[in-house]
């Protein structure tokens, strides 16, 4: 199988802050990868390097063979990436917004015609789209910013807490698009916080703790290693991060 | 009411609006209240010592012309007070983040109203009281001169009362605005977008007539005389005891002054309803109907001429930027803001001063406006520069894209301005031809310098309020944009002005045509290269 990401030894400092510490990390090519981990725990620096946004101190990564670093726009030509908040031009409307993405990438004119309202129409934003950007919910936003991650049918998406704000019809439709594109070769690391999300759809999950790594697997086999082969990827996750105290915090909270 | 919320609120204000500016996030000495007290009192005392030693050294016999202008002085005071608030207002409310920096608290807190006016009204005084204490330092001096203390005193007083209504009506303004705007933004999509632009430049011209000092001092001289005739304005009413007690009628004083006292508490109780009533703010829907079928972009103007399809993208987006967002029309409105005082002022002037003044305005309005458009045109990003990190563009397409925009607009006012004025004020051949390469190149070397320090210098902050570039970026750019505009004219400048000296040199008006043209060019290639290399730095990390 094709390795789509490599990651190896990768160590990000921010000061004295190590988002990231020796991580390293394979992703097959066609693979939905989870990438899991509590706060602060260095998933949104690992995305932003694969996209060659931010520099790492150390380490390699390849993308599809490519460094980031060293050639961002090939990278950035064949990946879309969904930012954990992403921010918007407000004064462009909706359709305004995917058309200038759609230019940025390249994209003919008549393919860029096809493919937006074929997408507006699945996500219900027709009869939207005309409207400034300034006024849509944090849904819709993530909408569009999904729309746009996707117009150029990327090999790899980076997509960064992608179901935030949406509604359960959206989520279902991007939970299942992701499926379907996995079937068409289509490689997608996406992080989440809801871990029921991250079993159903994930082939293989990765566990963030503090910048490294702390578990990497098929959800089955991390339970199995963490011995708790009964439980849910709740339970085994607050095991192996440390934090299953919640119970003593919650009892702490009300008194 | 409870006087202790609105301390706290008004100080929270006051340090929003402080930390709002400037590029070290409020950590600058000088965004300190207690150090804004301080420099409010080293203004009064500089503003005192200065008119005190002028007044020194005027002869006696001037003194008549200036008392009579002290008296005028003195009453005008509270009044131009209670504009300058206004005016603050409009362009808090004309600001992006207006409805950010003032804060939601009042909506989700138990704060009341009353409260929070009150506490923006204080804040926002506070904020410009050095515009207060530079008046009443200047008019103290001309009252212990003229002995008229009593009369300051009074002054005085009204005026900081008046600060503090001028706070009250720039809440009415907002509440206003911001309920307008919703509603009006909803229904007029493009045409609201184009309205709200021609409003804002006419709010920013009236407030440029209003400093300009021979306008304000021909206005004050038309108005003073006839302030009895507007008794029943309420705005004139502090200035009617000013004048009361400068001619000693203490009844009268006392019956305006119960006046603005009732106006000021009036002003206040419409702040409070107003707010109450309409200042939540509401999410503006604004639809825009596409202008062609299908509603989207071909190859567009600069695909057209060479740029490829993301610059052309990206020069299309910041164009949208520059006409759709609000507080973006203050830079294309430059050139309108100049033109107008050359309008009504170059009657008086003869043909030199003309042309001196003409030349000045073509090379701040087209210059100016290519500085300011380009400095701010990678800032103007904020935190949606993310779009371009993650894109397949290089850091010279980026860099193509955001020249072009500023460079077009500019030196198509750069190439007009030069054109009219000469035509209007039938400057020579030689005198025009000057101009316009002088006002072409000009532009082009302070486009450049602004995509410099643009790129250099970036601001992608966005709370409590965008400024594009750091103060220390737009205080490089202007300097090093003013050396280059002064490095510039001075080939034309020695032949003007030493014109028999120049021509014993050999520097005839070829010579000094040649010699601008050559110092253009070498200044656009070393600052094209410069702010290429400084886009390439910038562009290869994302800062957010």
């Amino acid at each position: 199988m094709t390795k789509a990401v490599e990651i190896s030894s990768l160590s990000k400092d921010f000061g004295s802050v190590k988002a990231l510490n020796g991580f390293s990390l394979g992703v097959d090519e066609g693979q939905v990868y989870g990438l899991l981990g509590p706060n602060g725990s260095g998933k949104s620096t690992l995305m932003k390097i694969l996209v060659g946004l931010v520099r790492p101190t150390s380490g390699s990564v390849r993308v599809y063979g490519n460094d980031p670093q060293a050639d961002p726009i090939a990278v950035r030509r064949m990946a879309g990436y969904v930012p954990e908040m992403p921010r918007l031009y407000d004064f462009l409307t909706g359709r305004e917004y995917l058309d200038f993405v759609a230019d940025l990438y390249g994209v003919p004119l008549e393919v860029k015609r096809e493919r937006i309202e074929h997408f507006l129409e699945a996500f219900e934003l027709k009869g939207r789209e005309d409207e400034m950007i300034s006024g849509y919910s944090q849904g819709m936003r993530q909408k569009v910013v999904i729309i746009g991650a996707l117009l150029h049918k990327p090999r790899l998406l980076i997509m960064d807490e992608p179901l935030n704000g949406l509604d359960p019809r959206s989520a279902k439709i991007v939970k299942d698009l992701l499926h379907e594109l996995s079937h068409e070769g289509v490689t997608t690391i996406f992080s989440t916080h809801i871990l029921e999300i991250a079993q159903a759809i994930c082939e293989r999950v990765a566990i963030m703790y503090r910048g490294a790594l702390l578990s990497e697997g098929k959800v089955e086999d991390l339970k199995t290693a963490a011995g708790m082969p009964g439980s849910s990827l709740e339970d085994v996750f607050l095991k192996l991060t440390g934090t299953d105290d919640v119970r003593a915090v919650v009892e702490e909270l009300v008194k | 009411m409870r006087l202790q919320n609105v301390r706290i609120i008004a100080n929270i204000l006051l340090l929003a609006q402080l930390r709002g500016r400037g590029d070290k996030g409020g950590r600058s000495f000088f965004r300190r209240p207690g150090v804004l007290l301080v420099v409010d009192a080293v203004v009064f005392v500089a503003a005192f010592v200065l008119v005190i030693s002028v007044m020194n050294v005027v002869p006696l016999e001037d003194f008549m012309p200036i008392q009579l202008m002290a008296t005028q002085l003195l009453a005008s005071v509270p009044m131009v007070v209670l504009l300058f608030m206004v005016i603050y207002g409009i362009f808090f409310v004309i600001g992006e983040t207006a409805q950010f920096s003032s804060s939601e608290m009042v909506n989700y807190m138990p704060i009341s109203a009353t409260e929070y006016v009150l506490a923006s009204s204080l804040s926002a005084a506070f904020m410009h009281l050095y515009i207060l204490t530079a008046v009443l330092g200047i008019t103290l001096a001309l009252a212990l001169k003229f002995n008229m203390l009593a009369v300051w005193v009074f002054s005085a007083l009204l005026s900081c009362f008046f600060m503090v209504v001028g706070g009250f009506v720039s809440e009415i303004i907002r509440a206003i605005v911001n309920r307008v705007s919703s509603s009006f933004s909803k229904r007029g999509g493009r045409s609201a977008i184009i309205s709200r632009a021609i409003l804002i430049v006419f709010v920013l011209v009236v407030s440029q007539l209003f400093f300009n000092p021979n306008i304000l001092y021909s206005l004050l001289g038309i108005f003073a005389p006839q302030i009895y005739v507007l008794w029943f304005v309420p705005v004139i009413w502090p200035s009617i005891v000013v004048l009361e007690l400068a001619n000693g009628n203490l009844l009268g004083a006392v019956i305006f002054s119960c006046l603005t006292v009732a106006f000021g508490l009036a002003l206040m109780g419409l702040g409070v309803y107003l707010r109450s009533k309409y200042w939540v703010p509401l999410p503006v829907t604004i639809k825009l109907s596409s202008s062609k079928a299908g509603g989207y972009r071909g190859r567009g103007i600069f695909g057209t001429i060479g740029f490829s399809q993301a610059e052309s993208a990206i020069i299309s987006k910041d164009a949208r930027s520059l006409f759709r967002r609000k507080e973006m029309v203050r830079f294309w409105s430059i050139p309108i803001i100049m033109i107008i005082p050359i309008l009504l002022t170059t009657g008086s002037m003869n043909y030199y001063e003309t042309y001196e003044y003409t030349t000045m305005i073509c090379l701040l309005g087209a210059g100016i406006l290519g500085l300011f458009l380009s400095v701010m045109s990678v800032g103007q990003e904020g935190r949606a520069v993310w779009n371009l990190f993650s894109s397949p563009i290089s850091a010279g397409s980026l860099f193509r894209a955001k020249v072009a925009l500023p460079l077009s607009i500019s030196l198509i006012i750069a190439a007009i301005f030069p054109m009219v004025f000469s035509a209007i004020f039938h400057f020579g051949f030689n005198a025009s031809v000057a101009l316009l390469t002088v006002t072409l190149l000009g532009t082009a070397v302070t486009v450049l310098v602004g995509c410099y320090f643009g790129a250099r210098y970036p601001d992608l902050e966005e709370r409590p309020r965008s400024s594009y570039v750091t103060g220390t970026g737009m205080l490089l750019a202007f300097l090093i944009a003013g050396a280059a505009g002064v490095a510039l004219v001075s080939p034309f400048m020695v032949y003007a002005f030493a014109k028999q000296f120049a021509l014993s040199i050999g520097i005839n008006f070829l010579v000094a045509l040649v010699a601008t043209v050559v110092v253009g060019a070498v200044l656009v290639a070393v600052l094209f290269r410069a702010s290429a290399s400084a886009m390439n730095r910038f562009f290869r990390e994302s800062p957010i």
